[in-house]
């Protein structure tokens, strides 16, 4: 009987190994032969593959006491919320000024100075309800106020104009004052492409 | 040519494995991905027709706010029920060819009248040219959301060709599995038992390979953060690649048990056959 179960177990463990060895063979016969395109294969899979939540350490945006800026916001981030209580509008501003940004808040034009560097700061807004529409209620003297994560400045409208779309030379950009310029398009109630403008301007309150 | 029959055992041995793998594999891939009735399964599993109606919606805001139009005219111009519908639609144009064309007049119609209602006035003409543009800009949003590609004709002549090549593939390997069963057993005639050996190294093969697919590509790809087209499809798409991951390891499993078993069972007989043989030679009445 001891003898039965040795020799059962001898040739058992005898044909697993020629099964190890003719896995291994194949394997790497398949990897001779086709290890680069599997390579390739899965360099491609894992190039559609984003890791959106550990995709970066947030790192805070701070001022120094030169006024400059460190650790920019990334582009298409939340880093400040605007506050006009004239108009009652309270939003969040994005870094960037494309569709999907504009859809969710405020603008920041990325050509332009971040609040607190002493330049010109270009925010942009649509025309609706729940922004600007009634941005033809403010008037010179009204306050804007942009809390940022690093600090808050209150801004007081001094002009507000009406311009062309393409009239940039109206949205200049300087480091010599603080301005901010907020624009909605115009008409504000307009129904389809709006080709103007409304402008406000307003300089930092020391 | 004790031998040389051993080895051309081997080899068949080896075909057949690499045989019963791919035929697995082909199995496994018109089950899932290739199977029309599994893709509409994992689609409501997902909630995905609820995720594309989330996602229109957000979609079409980014038009509304450029419109100058309230953002209430969008309120209910699609339902749950109009996604569901049209997302059969193109899977049917994609699996069975058919042609059908996704219909928008019910949004435009539900569009125009909230765009009215909400206006309570004539619109100019400019006015009407610029709803026009929005209400045609929101129908391809909705197109384009729910994935209507001008391919499916030709994602459907593909499909059709490799359902044709795989129904094929599958009759080939049928035969030739049982040609090669039937060749391992005429060489293995003398001692049959040994049939169970030679199979039981086959599916061990296949068990360890599928075991072995399965941690490498777990530890190679990441499965769970691949992004295409939009992510109500990348939830299904990784879903799907998951079971099939999930699959592939169980019928590895199983193999691998069923090849080790066919291999004690051929070692017990063996085992018997040796120990009656030594019986037989030391007995002392023959």
């Amino acid at each position: 009987m001891p003898n039965l179960v040795g020799n059962t177990l001898k040739a058992t463990i005898k044909e697993l190994i020629v099964a190890l060895i003719f896995t291994a063979l194949i394997i790497g016969i398949g990897y001779f032969l086709f290890g680069a395109r599997i390579e390739e294969a899965i360099s491609l899979i894992n190039k559609v593959s984003i890791d959106v939540e550990n995709k970066k350490e947030v790192v805070e945006t701070i001022i120094d006491e030169n006024n400059k800026l460190k650790n920019y916001p990334e582009y298409g981030t939340e880093y400040a919320r605007i506050n006009i209580p004239k108009i009652d509008v309270d939003l969040p501003v994005y870094f960037g000024d494309t569709l999907e940004v504009l859809k969710k808040g405020v603008g920041h034009s990325s050509g332009s100075y971040f609040p607190g560097e002493g330049g010109s700061i270009i925010y942009m807004g649509h025309n609706s309800k729940k922004m600007f529409r009634r941005f033809s209620e403010l008037q010179i003297g009204n306050e804007i106020k942009v809390t940022t994560s690093y600090g808050e400045y209150n801004y007081k409208i001094y002009d507000m104009q009406l311009i062309n779309e393409t009239d940039f030379d109206k949205l200049p950009i300087q480091k010599e004052k603080e301005i901010l310029m907020v624009y909605t398009c115009y008409p504000f109630n307009n129904i389809g492409y709006a080709t103007q403008r409304y402008v406000v301007y307003a300089e930092l309150q020391k | 040519m004790r031998v040389v029959r051993l080895i051309l055992q081997y080899i068949l041995t080896i075909i057949l494995a690499m045989s019963v793998l791919a035929l697995i594999l082909i199995n496994i891939i018109s089950s899932t991905v290739l199977n029309e009735s599994y893709i509409m399964s994992k689609l409501e599993e997902e909630d995905y027709y609820n995720q594309i109606y989330e996602s229109a919606e957000s979609n079409f805001e980014n038009y509304i706010h450029q419109s100058g139009l309230d953002e209430e005219v969008l309120n209910d111009i699609i339902t749950k029920e109009k996604i569901e519908k049209d997302t059969k639609i193109i899977i049917n144009n994609i699996f069975d060819g058919t042609d059908t064309e996704i219909d928008t007049d019910e949004i435009k119609n539900k569009l125009n009248e909230n765009i009215d209602n909400s206006l309570g006035r004539k619109k100019t003409a400019t006015e009407e040219k610029a709803i026009n543009e929005f209400v045609n800009l929101i129908c391809n949003e909705y197109k384009t959301t729910i994935l209507t590609t001008s391919y499916e004709s030709k994602i459907n002549t593909a499909y059709q060709k490799v359902i044709k090549y795989i129904n094929l593939a599958k009759k080939v390997l049928l035969i030739l599995i049982g040609v090669l069963v039937i060749l391992i057993v005429l060489l293995t005639i003398k001692r049959i038992y040994r049939i169970l050996a030679r199979l039981g190294l086959a599916f061990v093969i296949d068990g360890l390979l599928f075991l072995l697919a399965k941690y490498f590509i777990d530890a190679k790809i990441k499965i769970e953060t691949i992004t295409i087209l939009s992510s109500s499809v990348s939830i299904v798409l990784r879903n799907i690649l998951r079971e099939i991951i999930n699959i592939v390891a169980k019928d590895g499993t199983i193999l691998l048990v069923l090849g080790i078993v066919l291999i004690v069972l051929y070692a017990i007989i063996k085992s018997i056959r040796k120990s009656r043989r030594l019986q037989d030679q030391y007995d002392p009445e023959k």
